[in-house]
């Protein structure tokens, strides 16, 4: 292609998991192709041995080529042109029954299958690491707030349990996505009038590339009361993989950023912020603020999100284009999704190190916002009565003093027993909150 | 390896990079995806030119001594040579903002050190005291955003100068291209190829209006705010001075923001600049998504275009789909444009208070998008439209089969009678203009010059027409 024509800044090389799945596919070819009798088992045996090799070392000068393809023609006939100068096979027997569509969806499969392998154990860290967070902070309380205003205090413990609890959601969503990927039509296109497969290649050649490749591919599932193309048209023209796996990807980075923000507020500081929590310095935060450290994890999350909400809208885009019986669009959204499976993975590894584990309270701004919480009158009320709140509140207010003063103040209580009424330790448990709500509810 | 000391302590860094401390640790940090601030050079350029004008300010107002001045101008005009290309290795995500102005001012700082002593670290040049000088990343990243944007809306402006000059000049050769016309893509009535190619000519014009207008929107700038735009870090005279020199070094005017708070935390202007680039996109999607549907066949589609093979063509039995594959290759690239305006979107939604937005990603995908345009419009330019080759004579016979032809009578005699002819012609299969003579509605030559589809598709010919016969008007 002409300089003037760039579509991709990266070439095929970058994407070694890409070139070995076409190198196992064209090795499972080879030898469903052997055993149809259609190529001789030296033939077989020369392309098998390149395929291998190719395996081992996934690169090569002939794929510096831009990784953009349209319909997996170019893609196709670079494999087959690598292997046929390597090994003196004609073209034509490299590629006997495969066409170049099917077997570039088969390729794109197999490479989400690695990319999710390889990258999503970042995310199973991460969840663990909220969890361990969740027990490290289980006692502590801090001030909740809605609409940005102080409530009822409850436990880090809870913030971060919850944290982990979206994102195990939204990974389980991501896992049962998979299924859609082990779906694989090599060697089942219909569509070409050209290119009809000997009989009994497809299973055969999937059942080579499941062994191969150690995932449980299968065929597309064919119900007999359904027309007989039915589903091998589905495979090609309903491909909608992508914004399902889009969607999904989508649901994990949305919750990412979401807890992104939230620690973004928590940590908001050091000293004029809610600054409840401290997270871990990466950098100087400012090149003329000495001293000045930025959240620049959660920072990063975030425009992983955003980046997600570009290609999720790529791969609806890529979808509704599909016009007729080939989706002709759908691999410049593969490599964008390969690139969001790879930055929420590795994102989220470094998100856990260097920052998550290294999380800690700052105890004195929590006890103080817990102090001085205007939300404690809650109780007040609860107890004593919305009249009594009120006369409190004025009191607090004009006098400038805590709730408990006020209540000690204005007789409400005495010094003994304020801390029972107003006592914060009970909202690290919800049963003993509501117990103690119940039994000194305030009566007419 | 060589050991360099920051706020936080100290760190190794490798001895032959000329990045220092903080990229080390930005670097480590955000390594998350295969894509480097050394794949954006755009973004590189741009805070580089900014460095060089703060440096010629501060020696101005005498903050900055000579020597120091014309070391820190000598190495940042290393970076526009890109003698130091592979020294950003900081991840494009996270890789704006602080990390990459702080980047910047280490690699000048190293260099600068070393012209002047000939070690990376004595010299006495600072990355944040004299590199740095006046300037919080705050000011230098949103000034070197509106760079990027005047760079990115130039490179697509000429390209769409190219595509708009092929679809006028090749909009001329089909001037007698007679076609069918389709709304719904149901046949209505006719219309040339070359109106079609003109008409996309004339829509892009307004795009490169809207383009060549942002450019004056982009020659404003943030420097002498630092940090929240009340200028506290600047000595005096600095920003008086600092946009002259900043337009010395850009070749063309720029202007200060007249509120830098607002400046600052302004996050309209991307949004806007990529809209425009949107539409654009929108429309040469458009294009290359009707010419694809027009050349549907070759033997039973619309047929109304086919292309030249060319010879890198690859699939002798499919001689089209070359041709194919590079309006999908640009329907592709467009829809990435239109993808990537959510990014933007979410991207500058992202920040409070004082700072607009620190997000990396809304520059990114502005940079993006920019590419993915030029592509498709190259394409479209080079491959697709001078291998354009109407099949004229299918063209024309379709145009004249059309039962919307009888517009013509239903104009002059009212649309029941109109409707009569077309039902005929669709009961006998014949045209509008055999079922009007088989009719008997107005004399034979009369109809043949009415259903002549080359008057058909000219305004001025059809009101000629329509004045010459007005006598026979029954409505």
């Amino acid at each position: 292609m002409m300089n003037s024509i760039l579509f991709s800044k990266r070439s095929l090389n970058s994407y070694p998991l890409f070139i070995q799945s076409y190198a196992e596919i064209k090795k499972a070819a080879a030898k469903a192709n052997k055993d149809l009798g259609c190529i001789t088992e030296e033939t077989a045996g020369k392309i098998i041995s390149c395929c291998d090799k190719l395996k081992e070392n996934p690169q090569s000068k002939i794929f510096e080529t831009q990784a953009w393809c349209i319909d997996g023609v170019d893609f196709n006939f670079l494999f087959n042109s690598f292997i046929s100068a390597e090994t003196g096979v004609q073209v034509d027997l490299v590629n006997k029954n495969q066409i170049a569509n099917d077997v570039l969806q088969t390729a794109q499969n197999l490479t989400i299958l690695r990319y999710l392998d390889v990258h999503m154990s970042g995310v199973e860290t991460l969840i663990r690491a909220l969890r361990e967070k969740s027990i490290e902070f289980q006692d502590t309380l801090h001030i909740g707030r809605s609409h940005m205003q102080e409530s009822l205090p409850v436990t880090w413990g809870g913030v971060f349990g919850a944290m982990a609890l979206s994102i195990q959601k939204a990974f389980e969503e991501v896992n049962n996505v998979r299924e859609v990927f082990l779906e694989v039509n090599l060697g089942v296109t219909p569509i070409d009038q050209f290119a009809i497969c000997v009989p009994g290649f497809s299973p055969l050649a999937i059942d080579y590339l499941r062994r191969y490749s150690h995932f449980e591919l299968r065929k597309p599932k064919i119900d007999f009361s359904d027309q007989p193309n039915t589903y091998y048209i589905a495979s090609i023209e309903g491909s909608d993989k992508f914004v399902r796996l889009l969607s999904f990807m989508r649901l994990l980075a949305i919750n990412i950023a979401r807890i992104s923000n939230d620690l973004y507020l928590y940590s908001s500081g050091p000293r004029c912020g809610i600054s409840e929590l401290s997270l871990p310095a990466i950098a100087p935060g400012s090149t003329i603020m000495p001293g000045k450290i930025n959240p620049s994890m959660p920072e990063l999350m975030l425009q992983v999100f955003h980046q997600t909400m570009s290609v999720d809208q790529m791969a609806c885009f890529s979808y509704i284009e599909e016009d007729i019986d080939l989706e002709p669009t759908n691999n410049p959204v593969f490599f964008d999704a390969l690139e969001i499976i790879e930055v929420i993975g590795r994102g989220s590894a470094k998100f856990v190190e260097k920052c998550v584990q290294g999380i800690s309270l700052k105890p004195f701004e929590n006890s103080e916002h817990l102090k001085n919480s205007a939300s404690l009158i809650a109780l007040v009320k609860h107890i004593f009565g919305n009249k009594t709140a009120s006369q409190v509140v004025e009191y607090c207010l004009d006098k400038k003093v805590s709730v408990s003063d006020a209540l000690i103040e204005l007789g409400f209580a005495n010094s003994d027993n304020v801390s029972t009424i107003l006592g914060l330790e009970k909202f690290k448990n919800p049963q003993e909150v509501k117990a103690f709500l119940a039994e000194n509810g305030y009566k007419d | 390896m060589r050991k360099e000391h920051d706020a936080l302590g100290f760190l190794e860094v490798p001895e032959e990079v000329y990045y220092g401390i903080q990229t080390e640790r930005n670097h480590i940090a955000f390594d998350i995806s295969p894509l480097l601030l050394e794949d954006y050079p755009a973004f590189i350029e741009a805070v580089t030119k900014i460095k060089i004008a703060c440096a010629r300010t501060n020696l101005e107002i005498g903050a900055l001594d000579k020597r120091r001045a014309e070391a820190i101008e000598q190495a940042a005009r290393e970076i526009l040579e890109k003698k130091f290309s592979l020294d950003f290795p900081v991840n494009i995500y996270r890789g704006s903002g602080t990390p990459l102005n702080a980047g910047i001012n280490e690699i000048i700082a190293h260099r600068a050190n070393e012209i002047l002593s000939g070690f990376k670290t004595e010299g006495g040049v600072h990355p944040s005291t004299h590199v740095n000088m006046a300037q919080s990343s705050n000011d230098v990243i949103p000034t070197a955003k509106k760079i990027v944007m005047w760079e990115q809306v130039s490179r697509i402006l000429k390209s769409l100068d190219s595509l708009i000059q092929e679809l006028e000049s090749r909009g001329r050769e089909f001037a007698d291209v007679i076609k069918m016309g389709r709304t719904g893509i149901q046949d209505a009535v006719p219309i040339t190829l070359g109106q079609q190619l003109n008409a996309f000519a004339q829509g892009m014009k307004r795009s490169k209006q809207r383009l060549t207008q942002e450019l004056h929107n982009c020659n404003h700038s943030c420097l002498g705010g630092t940090a929240v735009g009340t200028g506290m870090g600047c000595l005096p005279g600095f920003r008086a001075k600092v946009n002259k020199h900043l337009s010395d070094v850009l070749g063309r005017k720029i202007e200060s923001y007249d509120d830098l708070v607002d400046g600052m935390m302004a996050i309209d202007d991307l949004i806007a600049c990529h809209g425009i680039i949107v539409a654009l996109s929108a429309q040469v999607w458009k294009l290359a998504r009707d010419l694809r549907l027009m050349s549907s066949g070759p033997e039973s589609g619309l047929c109304e275009i086919s292309f030249k093979t060319d010879e890198n063509c690859r699939t002798p039995l499919y001689p089209q789909r070359y041709a194919s594959n590079s309006l999908e290759s640009a329907i592709a690239a467009c829809n990435h444009v239109a993808a990537n305006n959510s990014g933007v979107l979410y991207g500058l939604k992202n920040g409070w208070l004082d700072l607009g937005a620190c997000s990396s990603i809304p520059l990114r995908s502005i940079i993006d998008s920019s590419e993915q345009l030029v592509a498709a419009m190259n394409i479209l330019v080079e491959k697709v439209l001078p291998s354009i080759v109407p099949n004229k004579e299918f063209c024309r016979r379709m145009a004249e089969s059309s039962v919307s032809n009888s517009t013509m009578i239903s104009t002059i005699f009212g649309y029941e009678v109109g409707g009569k002819v077309a039902h005929l012609a669709l009961e006998k299969n014949i045209s509008c203009r055999e079922a009007a003579k088989e009719l008997n509605i107005l004399p034979e030559e009369i109809i043949n010059e009415l259903f002549d589809v080359s008057n058909l598709t000219n305004p001025d010919n059809m009101e000629r027409l329509f004045e010459k016969y007005k006598s026979y008007r029954k409505v």
